[in-house]
């Protein structure tokens, strides 16, 4: 990790002026105020109360409180069998079920030592790439929406609209979808599915400057965003920041190419890493953008994908799903992929049983969300909107 | 008829009939006011749903949803009024009303017509813009009373906005008054007669040719500054912090029932408000864009002032449609950089406008 | 000072440049919206909107009410007698469970498809109606047979009658070495805790 080097990162202008406001408001300003941000406020994507002090509008200290959808995964988990499991992990992000199904099923796959066709894994890259796409347009919408703009919020919410669509014609869910499947997938792919696909692409492609004009180079959302809430990459490595943030950062990690899984190596695809184009390196409009060019290289990847499934022959995607699941290997395994908010982990114990004696995840939102404490203090109530959307929470994702 | 005659020929009696037409002139506005805001309320829903892509209400009242917002109000009107206990009772209660009185009192010096105006104020203009700052005080009100942190910061957001963006907007207006020399609004609209190119957005105003072109592009500035800076004063996008519904939720997040429905309103008088002074001062009034469109009041008084008034009003609602045409594209800004945007932009660029057109108006004026 | 007049051409030019996406959002671009009542937007076949059992071909094979990680599925069959003929499955073998409760709770129905993936007769399967809502919850728990409770009452006794009889006939000490007492009537959960449908 040659970008781990120069860990010092000195503080922007605007961070700088703000720590030093902050050092002049012990003096001048006698009471600080408390503000409940949260759990019910539009603006922390779900139920998520952040506990700020302010001194006006600025803030002070920002503390993120989380628990409010606390489902028990992980306990669950231990008490169904192995694919009984796949369900739940679409609920831990509900806005990528298909990536986390893929987390969760390589993990099993690997500890239960499965190999799957080369016809599976295409499949399971195109949708959960599809899904990428899908995530990212709730990303993008739900930020575009905090800064205050409309437009780009419906404009997106209709684009994933027809990824829904898609799922919903392959395995009948159009949000929790458990279409990928420990050994195989649920269904096969329809006839007359992947043209579809085609289309898709065709149709995503001219969205995405449209998008642009509209929101991205906007001189109001690049004011908005550019310089504010600056995470550079120390800060990134010392709180597990991962996915688009830490490449918002200009670090290079994306383990779809630097752990390649599911046949990711073969694919053609670029990272996008912020530049600070528009201020410094790892403020909020990087890490924005990083995701509008994702979407663009997620869009490559569907349509090799699709390619490549068209001239292959068909197999049987349940071939390889274990018939049982009442004896598996012992053993035990951390694997990881690259979901779209981040690094999504799953820490499996197999004891040889049918149900798992333990399943840990590391949710890449739960330590998204970490880096907020040290972030907050210097941003204005305006600014903390536009940091808790520019880091791409799901509060599913983050309580588990 | 002759007891009215002589009622009316009296000049004791003239206060009394002064106060009748008042009367009756004040519950025209507000009728007008009231049907003007439910209809912008549809147009506004009308106009964020094509912008999405959206067919936006489609049910009520068959044709394209136009009962909807009559509805909502009805909705509004029978829905429980809850008062919560740590409010301040009297400022909660009063300030709904005050807004809306206050929006509603500058009505009284816009001109619709030749004769259809409250009162021909010889300080129209300066009057409407020291009734409608009134809306801050109330505003205010509305945030404190209310004992919620976040409506506080929507009130101080909200005063620190209107009051600053006063300024702009008075030096911008200042453009043309300094043309007609009147701050009279029937003596502001009366200098743009005879088609478009006298407006004074066009460098009209009174002038004539070499000075047109001249001034044009200041008279322009002018408008776009006025425009911009009057979408801050009555709380639009981009500048709608004290609402800021993603980060603030608003002033008004106490409020709930017809209440909140007063806010509403006003926000839509409001908006009626200063797209209307646009019109009057920049884009020509109650004229129509070319002469023959009018009809002279020798022709027919009432036929006159019906026309005038329907040019001012159909001027006044598509700049309406701007506004929401803007409020339905941009992103908001952030407090510093609203200040940023008064005092370091619209500030220095108004005053120069005003530098300039004052040389201009005493070159050309000989 | 060049920064600054910069500064605002590209705010007056990126403002007019989004004003042009939304103007032709609202001149060209058709809306999407789907009238619902009016237009119907077809589910496709794979869609899982509400699952159904058609009793008829159902084998009460308790593989669905095995898979199902939350448990929402309730069945309780009865072995019939070998001589009773109570028709074929789809693939043609002889049915030879009476099945007495087959009820699906829907107000916990997490619509995962295990159990639709697992019924190897494929009479657990997925439908797709355009009105599903209901005004109460018991409404969402479905019971899927379709005897009467006179009927059910019957094979009840009647199944008690024929274990009494097995019980009895075990007792004898050779009597039918061959024949295995019948499984037992798997009656509610097979391992797992006791989970009530919630009727309130």
């Amino acid at each position: 990790m040659s970008e781990t080097q120069d860990l010092n990162i000195p503080l922007g202008p605007p961070q700088e002026k703000m720590s030093q406001a902050l050092a002049s408001v012990e003096d001048v300003h006698g009471e600080r105020m408390r503000v409940q941000m949260g759990p019910q406020h539009p603006a922390t994507h779900g139920v998520l109360r952040v506990e700020i002090e302010t001194d006006g509008e600025l803030i002070i200290k920002g503390t993120p409180h989380i628990g409010y959808l606390h489902r028990c995964f992980e306990k669950v988990a231990e008490n169904i069998t192995w694919p009984q499991i796949v369900p739940f992990t679409d609920r831990l992000d509900y806005c990528s079920s298909m990536n986390n199904n893929l987390g969760f099923v390589l993990a099993c796959e690997k500890l239960f030592g499965i190999e799957v066709s080369e016809r599976i894994q295409t499949i399971r890259v195109l949708v959960t790439e599809l899904n990428r796409v899908a995530n990212h347009c709730v990303a993008i919408a739900a930020y575009s929406l905090d800064i205050g703009a409309w437009t780009p919020f419906l404009l997106l919410i209709q684009e994933r609209e027809h990824i829904l669509d898609l799922f919903e014609e392959i395995c009948g869910g159009r949000l929790l979808l458990n279409y990928i499947w420990i050994g195989g997938l649920s269904h096969d792919v329809p006839d007359g599915w992947l043209p579809k696909v085609h289309e898709f692409v065709e149709y995503m492609k001219p969205k995405i400057p449209e998008l642009n004009q509209l929101l991205s180079y906007n001189k109001i959302f690049i004011e908005r965003l550019a310089n504010v809430a600056v995470i550079p990459a120390d800060v990134c490595y010392q709180y597990g920041v991962t996915g688009p943030n830490i490449r918002g950062a200009g670090v290079k990690w994306d383990l779809r190419k630097n752990e390649p899984y599911s046949g990711y190596e073969t694919y053609d695809f670029d990272i996008p890493i912020g530049t600070g184009e528009m201020g410094q390196v790892g403020d909020a409009w990087d890490r924005y953008i990083v995701r509008v060019r994702e979407v663009e290289q997620s869009l490559r990847i569907i349509e090799q994908a699709a390619t490549r499934l068209e001239g292959m022959p068909g197999d049987d995607v349940k071939a390889a799903i274990p018939k049982t699941f009442a004896k598996v290997p012992k053993g035990e395994i951390y694997f990881r992929t690259e979901q779209p908010k981040g690094e999504l982990g799953f820490y499996l114990i197999s004891n040889g049983k049918a149900k798992p004696y333990r399943v840990k995840c590391r949710a890449p939102s739960f330590s998204n969300l970490c880096v907020m404490p040290k972030v907050a203090p210097g941003l204005l109530i305006a600014d903390m909107v536009a940091l808790i959307g520019s880091i791409d929470i799901v509060l599913g994702d983050v309580d588990r | 008829m002759n007891v009215l005659t002589s009622f009316c020929n009296n000049p004791a009696n003239w206060f009394f009939i002064k106060l009748a037409i008042s009367l009756i002139y004040m519950v025209g506005m507000i009728t007008f006011v009231s049907v003007f805001a439910l209809f912008a309320i549809w147009l506004e829903r009308k106009i964020s749903a094509w912008a999405q892509d959206r067919l936006g209400p489609m049910e009520t009242g068959g044709f394209h949803g136009w009962l909807q917002t009559v509805a909502d109000m009805l909705k509004l009107l029978l829905k429980e009024d809850i008062i919560p206990d740590a409010v301040d009772r009297p400022l909660f209660k009063l300030a709904p009303y005050i807004v809306f009185a206050s929006s509603f009192a500058a009505f009284a010096t816009l001109p619709f017509a030749a004769n259809l105006i409250g009162t021909d104020l010889n300080i129209g203009i300066y009057y409407i813009v020291a009734i409608s700052s009134l809306v801050v005080i109330a505003i205010i009100m509305a945030g404190w009373a209310s004992n919620n942190k976040w409506s506080l910061f929507g009130a101080m957001r909200s005063a620190s906005q209107m009051i600053s963006y006063e300024v702009p907007v008075a030096l911008a207006l200042l453009i043309p008054i300094l043309m007609a020399g009147s701050l009279s609004m029937q003596d502001l609209v009366s200098v743009q007669a005879g088609g478009f190119w006298n407006w004074t957005i066009f460098g009209g105003g009174g002038f004539k040719l070499p000075f047109t072109v001249v001034a044009l592009p200041f008279t322009v500035l002018a408008f776009l500054i006025y425009f911009w800076a009057s979408l801050a004063e009555v709380n639009r996008c981009p500048f709608d912090l004290p609402e800021g519904e993603s980060e603030i939720i608003g002033f008004h997040v106490e409020y709930s029932a017809m209440r909140f429905g007063m806010f509403f309103f006003a926000e839509f008088a409001n908006m009626f408000l200063v797209s209307g002074v646009a019109v009057a001062l920049f884009l020509g009034g109650w004229y129509a864009p070319l002469p023959f469109l009018e009809v002279s009041a020798e022709t027919s008084p009432v036929l006159h002032n019906i026309i005038g008034a329907f040019w001012f009003i159909s001027k006044s609602v598509i700049l309406v449609a701007v506004q929401m045409w803007l409020r339905w594209t941009l992103p908001r800004f952030r407090v510093d950089q609203l200040m940023h945007v008064c005092w370091k932009v619209f500030l220095p660029f108004s005053l120069a406008n005003i530098l300039i057109v004052s040389l201009l108006v005493v070159l050309f004026n000989q | 000072m060049a920064a600054y007049f910069k500064d605002i051409w590209i705010g007056v030019t990126t403002i007019i440049a989004g004003m042009a996406v939304t103007l032709r959002h609202m001149i060209f671009e058709r809306a999407i919206t789907i009238q619902y009542p009016r237009e119907i937007k077809e589910m496709y076949p794979r869609a899982r909107a509400k699952l159904f059992n058609t009793i008829e071909d159902c084998e009460c094979c308790y593989k669905c009410q095995r898979i199902c990680p939350i448990d929402v599925i309730f069945i309780k069959g009865l072995r019939a007698g070998k001589d009773e003929d109570i028709g074929l499955l789809p693939d043609g073998k002889p049915k030879k469970m009476h099945i007495i409760q087959f009820d699906i709770d829907f107000t916990k129905c997490i619509y995962c498809g295990l159990c639709v993936d697992v019924c190897e007769q494929k009479s657990l399967h997925w439908e797709a109606p355009q009105e599903a809502s209901t005004v109460t919850r018991e409404e969402l728990y479905i019971d899927f047979t379709n005897i009467s409770d006179e009927e059910k009452q019957a094979l009840i006794a009647k199944d008690e009658e024929r274990k009494k009889a097995k019980a009895a006939m075990k007792k004898k000490p050779g009597a039918k070495p061959g024949v295995k007492p019948a499984a037992k009537p798997a009656v509610d959960k097979p391992k797992k805790d006791e989970i009530k449908p919630e009727t309130d």
